[in-house]
């Protein structure tokens, strides 16, 4: 069992590597924003900390209990935003993701501080990522 | 969760943002969607953007909503079942029947839902 969720380039960021299988959506807008999935036996909350409803997002990842994932799934809506805060501390890993696919990501020992320096970071090495599939893109097509 | 059922006369929100493109979406992201969520209740922007947004976002000029009803949707041939979740009791899932295809045509056809 690992506190760190693996998190691969290219998967979906509610199932963010192969194998990883969705187990409970606790929030949803068009995609699935706030929930859990189970990789290799053990739970994971993943989150939308930004992006909701855009192209790019940033999502987070943090080990669950069975306790916490159960509380998570009867607490009021009211008290929603507070349980997931409590459960998204500690050790985790955060990532961007275009078009439902995690682009890039980086390990956090504790999901309960200031982001946005790990945020702007993990946004600049998006746009490399994707600026190089660009370049490779046109020199296919040139080729062609 | 049991989900209620929706009256053909209940008012339904959409939310969006000025930035996205569209600003509302009318049509799920291919590959990874097969619906378009919808909030119940005439929802102005501000608890609409709450309802879908983490609630670190500042609300600004850029939050957009839309209103229709369940009924336009059902006579447009869309399905309307509220799917609530524990973050947002009031979510709403729109879907089109399995052996249609949600095509140009299907988006015209919600847009035109939320029309005067």
């Amino acid at each position: 069992m690992s506190d760190l969720a693996e998190v691969q380039p290219g998967t979906r960021p509610w199932e963010p590597a192969r194998g990883a299988s969705l187990a409970v959506v606790l929030h949803r807008y068009d995609r699935p924003l706030i929930g859990t999935f189970d990789q290799h036996g053990t739970h994971y909350l993943f989150r939308c900390l930004a992006g909701e409803v855009e192209r790019a997002n940033f999502w987070s990842y943090v080990r669950v209990d069975p306790d916490q994932e159960a509380k998570l799934a009867d607490v009021s809506a009211e008290l929603f935003d507070e349980a997931i805060d409590e459960a998204s501390q500690g050790p985790g890993v955060l990532a961007i993701a275009v078009d439902d696919r995690i682009v890039a990501s980086a390990l956090i020992d504790d999901l309960d501080i200031d982001l946005s320096p790990v945020i702007s970071q993990l946004a600049s090495r998006g746009l490399a990522i994707l600026r190089e599939e660009e370049a490779a893109l046109q020199e296919v097509a040139a080729a062609v | 969760m049991v989900p209620d059922a929706l009256s053909n006369s209940e008012t339904l929100t959409q939310y969006g943002h000025s930035d996205s493109r569209p600003p509302f979406r009318n049509r799920p992201r291919e590959w990874t969607e097969d619906e378009i969520s919808l909030i119940r209740g005439p929802l102005g922007k501000e608890e609409a953007a709450r309802a879908v947004r983490d609630r670190r976002w500042e609300v600004s000029a850029k939050d957009q909503v839309r209103q229709t009803t369940a009924g336009r949707l059902r006579m447009a041939g869309f399905s309307v079942t509220s799917t609530g979740t524990p973050r947002n009791p009031g979510h709403v899932s729109v879907r089109i029947d399995l052996e249609k295809v949600w095509d140009d045509d299907a988006c015209a056809r919600f847009d035109e839902c939320f029309g005067n």
